[in-house]
């Protein structure tokens, strides 16, 4: 086999200075690549990780799918019967014979908990000061094996939530907003106007703007009475999985089976995740964009060289190198600029990824998260991705010039020579 | 050094022919600048002849040297060379077979700057997917000592002298045991010294391996030392004179 390579990387060594410019963009343009990547990936399963750990993984909704019957549920056992009983109109929207879901939902493979909750929009009332707060009634004990909230207690105990009925625990930014601490007794007013007192027992930071504006976690048998609920009832059943990923093959199998509609956190947050993919996806073509600006270095350094070796082509040429061999050598000349400006770009990209990740930043409270530092995300993967791309992007750009020396004609050349 | 068959084949005259070329012509340029430089040149070298072509500046010598060694296309005629008709072939193909059958010296030495010495010899040979084997470089360093300068094959051309280049170039013309050498002015560029060691080279190559050879000169030296001396004039071959009588 011909060793188009050594000549290719000889003529490049031959080129220092040229080969350097060419191998430095290459290695920005890889190197912005994997960062941008780490970027893209880490926020992306920050996200995730904070929005799975956060709230529950499938959640169960008081309401029939469209077009439900009775007769689709599989009618094996007592526990199944009950769950089939018609909705009357006038009821209020709660999950009923809650046993019998709870019973359904657990015999899933892949359910690692599903518990109940109850959730109810109310006012709290400290003082003057009012603010609305979404309810959660839960159960401890279950619940902290749904969500990590109960990491996230930076006052206070969750433990204190079982052992106190009338306990508390809210959102840091909603514990601000009413001026209240551990140890605070508060009002909370349901929508129809009943009112039960609460102690507050602990603050969360989850990092999830969402939760920790409005979060009020309080114990079930509290929210239920608040929301005018039997011991039988609750709006929702939240259920974490062994793998978080597969929610939503897992929401429809329980919707299956309890006739309940049942949602992903995928679902849940659809409006968000899709937000990030576009996000990401332009990011990645912005970046892309990067490197088909270093290819366009090296198309210039190849159009330059073969400008500068016409002499040298024609002497390959005569000594029986064929149109082939050239253009081969000169497409070997830009994968190896692609592959060794990688090279480069690597350890630029790790060291970006460092950089970027120790500097501190603050996206303010309003932010989908918060985070002190950005979430860099690295994974073999993103050099790899930076390792072809370049490498494909530079033998493309070599194509053009790979044909001009191939096209040369030896005795044009030779000729002028003289 | 072992004689090796190089030029040399067949017993019988007809045989002999390394070199066939019939009514050549050849028009550079375009529209009104177009000229015929060559008019109908016929040509037949046969194996083992030292052969001088000369004739004065612009007379067509290096376009028909060109034609000869399957580097540029005749606009009319035909080049055989050991029997290959170069007109009946491809591009590619045509590049292998002037790799098999020719080997080139120019006026400049045109060394790849990036190679040593020995890796300029060899680079033939790296044409056909050669050129690595221990085999290939005692070749290659055999050849360059048969030029003289064996010890200065690890040399970048840039180490080298002019002639010392040149030598290069002629050792990398060998390299793939070529029917035929052409050689293009090769001693245009040197001084006095080194152009008669060039000749010399040429003149032992071609006493001791048989090899083939159609020298393009200014040199009258060179002229009247050969063989043969073809004359061209205005594109036409006006002369064929035989200075010697060829070796058996």
């Amino acid at each position: 086999m011909i060793d188009h390579l050594r000549i290719a990387e000889a003529q490049l060594r031959g080129r220092p200075r040229q080969t350097a410019i060419a191998l430095a963009s290459v290695g920005v343009g890889s190197a912005m690549l994997i960062v941008t990547l780490s970027l893209t990936t880490g926020l992306s399963e920050d996200f995730v990780k904070k929005t799975t750990e956060s709230s529950a993984h499938v959640e169960v909704l008081p309401r029939r799918p469209q077009g439900w019957k009775p007769e689709r549920l599989p009618l094996t056992g007592e526990a199944v019967v009950a769950l089939s009983r018609h909705h009357v109109p006038d009821e209020k929207r709660a999950i009923r014979a809650l046993s019998g879901v709870l019973a359904a939902l657990r015999s899933l493979r892949s359910v690692r908990v599903a518990t109940p909750a109850v959730e109810a929009q109310v006012v709290l009332v400290y003082g003057t000061v009012r603010r609305s707060a979404a309810l959660s009634g839960v159960v401890p004990e279950s619940e902290r094996s749904v969500t990590s909230l109960e990491t996230k207690v930076v006052r206070g105990s969750w433990a204190a939530l079982s052992s106190v009925p009338d306990g508390v625990i809210l959102g840091s930014q909603v514990a601000r907003a009413l001026g209240v601490d551990v140890g605070s007794h508060l009002q909370a007013v349901g929508a129809d106007g009943g009112t039960v007192p609460l102690k507050v027992v602990g603050i969360v930071a989850s990092g999830l703007s969402r939760l920790d504006k409005t979060l009020a976690l309080v114990n079930l048998p509290l929210a239920q009475g608040l929301a005018g609920l039997s011991t039988d009832q609750a709006t929702t059943v939240r259920m974490a999985l062994v793998d978080p990923m597969a929610a939503t093959r897992i929401a429809r199998e329980a919707e299956q089976r309890t006739g309940y509609v049942c949602r992903s956190w995928q679902e849940k947050n659809a409006a968000s995740v899709e937000a990030f993919n576009r996000q990401n996806m332009i990011t990645l073509a912005l970046v892309l964009f990067t490197t088909l600006v270093a290819a366009f270095g090296v198309a210039n350094v190849l159009v330059q060289l073969v400008a500068d070796k016409r002499r040298d082509i024609a002497i390959l040429r005569a000594a029986g190198f064929s149109r082939h061999d050239l253009g081969m050598i000169f497409l070997h000349q830009g994968a190896l600029l692609g592959l060794l400006g990688s090279a480069v770009g690597w350890p630029l990209g790790a060291l970006l990824i460092r950089i970027v990740a120790a500097l501190p930043v603050d996206f303010g409270e309003s932010a989908l998260m918060r985070n002190e530092h950005l979430q860099m995300a690295e994974h073999a993967s993103f050099y790899l991705v930076a390792l072809g791309v370049s490498v494909i992007v530079c033998a493309l750009a070599a194509v053009q010039p790979a044909r001009r020396a191939a096209s040369l004609e030896p005795t044009a050349i030779l000729r002028g020579e003289h | 050094m072992a004689r090796r068959e190089t030029g040399v084949r067949g017993s019988g005259p007809g045989d002999r022919a390394v070199l066939v070329a019939c009514g050549l012509v050849r028009r550079l340029g375009i529209g009104a600048a177009a000229r015929e430089v060559l008019r109908g040149v016929d040509i037949t070298i046969e194996a083992g002849e030292f052969v001088a072509l000369v004739g004065p500046s612009g007379s067509g010598k290096s376009t028909l040297l060109y034609l000869l060694g399957g580097l540029d296309h005749p606009d009319a005629g035909s080049v055989e060379i050991a029997g290959e008709d170069l007109a009946r072939v491809n591009d590619d193909a045509l590049a292998k077979l002037r790799n098999r059958l020719i080997g080139f010296v120019y006026q400049f030495h045109f060394l790849l700057p990036e190679f040593s010495a020995l890796e300029n010899v060899l680079m033939p040979l790296w044409a056909r997917g050669g050129g690595r084997s221990q085999e290939d470089r005692a070749w290659g360093l055999e050849l360059l000592g048969r030029v003289g300068i064996a010890e200065k094959a690890g040399k970048l051309p840039r180490e080298l002298s002019g002639g010392e280049q040149q030598r290069v170039a002629v050792a990398r013309s060998l390299v793939n045991r070529p029917r035929l050498l052409l050689a293009d002015e090769p001693t245009g560029n040197l001084d006095s010294a080194n152009a008669n060691a060039v000749y010399e080279l040429f003149r032992e190559l071609n006493c001791d391996l048989g090899q083939t050879i159609l020298v393009v000169t200014h040199d009258t030296d060179w002229a009247v030392r050969s063989d043969r001396v073809l004359r061209l004039l205005d594109g036409r071959l006006v002369g064929d004179e035989k200075r010697r009588e060829e070796r058996a």
